[in-house]
């Protein structure tokens, strides 16, 4: 009651700190929804019109990668790519860019819309070996840096590009069946 | 066997060593090659992939299956004509050098390494 009455006591707030309250209050609801990611398709659907290449790995092991889940992308300053495969599937055909051996890459950066739907649906697009799947995660909507990403099973649509500084690999071939 | 499928393989410039063909086959081999300029695309249902590269691609030991190369010269710039002819008679030419070459490859594209800088795969 005391407190009630205290509150209820307190003068209202001057103008400019009503306005710096609201202010405050307006900023934080953009965080808030900043920080949320935007309306995507429900896990593992590309966006429409696409028509994605997949990037197939055994193991990546990869060097200060970034996972972004808001700007949908993957970046690491150097891997090894053991198993490699692009494959392009269209027109009833598949392109196929198939490497028989490891792969070394420089700084790469893939944009797949996918990422956006990672929370809900990583083990479809690899299995993480380390660090955690809850640090990936977090490190995700963070953008943090993971100093080595080790995935296997990588299963990887890509709607978007792949660019990488160089990229090395042996024993390649392209072919379209 | 080939594919009526093709993926093409253009390039500004081409290097390679060792060059060797076999007509009836329509295989093109070499020792090894630096390409410049090198754009690979495969198109369907009005969408391209394409892959490019921004420097100079190093390729080792490669072949390349293609039904074009029966129709050598219409591959690009051969900068000895010379070199035409020694290929299709069977003989090996120790630097072969081609410009603004579009290589329509309908069979296949293997190589012992390729060095790929600046690699860009986007589909448009």
């Amino acid at each position: 009651m005391f407190r009630t009455l205290r509150w209820a006591r307190r003068p209202a707030l001057r103008p400019w700190r009503l306005t710096r309250a609201l202010g405050l209050s307006f900023a934080a609801a953009v965080s808030a929804l900043t920080l949320l990611p935007a309306p995507v398709p429900r896990a593992g659907v590309i966006l429409p019109g696409r028509v994605p290449f997949t990037l197939r790995a055994s193991e990546i092991i990869a060097q200060n990668a970034v996972i972004s889940i808001l700007g949908e992308s993957m970046s690491f300053s150097s891997a090894s790519i053991q198993g490699m495969s692009i494959t392009y599937s269209a027109g009833g055909h598949t392109f196929t860019i198939a490497v028989n051996g490891t792969s070394s890459a420089g700084a790469t950066v893939i944009k797949t819309s996918l990422f956006s739907t990672l929370k809900d649906d990583i083990g479809s697009l690899f299995h993480v070996q380390s660090p955690s799947v809850a640090t990936v995660l977090a490190d995700a909507l963070l953008q943090k840096p993971i100093p080595t990403l080790v995935l296997t099973n990588v299963n990887l649509t890509i709607d978007t590009s792949m660019t990488s500084q160089s990229i090395q690999m042996p024993g390649m071939s392209l072919t379209v069946n | 066997m080939s594919s009526q499928a093709p993926f093409v393989l253009t390039a500004d410039r081409i290097v390679a060593e060792h060059a060797r063909m076999n007509v009836l086959a329509n295989t093109l081999a070499f020792r090894g090659a630096v390409i410049e300029g090198m754009r690979i695309s495969r198109s369907a249902e009005g969408v391209t992939l394409r892959i490019r590269s921004d420097g100079r691609v190093t390729i080792g030991e490669t072949k390349i299956q293609a039904t074009v190369l029966r129709n050598l010269a219409s591959i690009g710039s051969f900068k000895s004509k010379r070199d035409v002819l020694v290929l299709l008679a069977g003989g090996s030419v120790p630097k072969l050098e081609l410009a603004r070459v579009e290589l329509v490859i309908d069979g296949y594209l293997t190589t012992s390494y390729a060095e790929i800088p600046g690699m860009r795969l986007d589909v448009v």
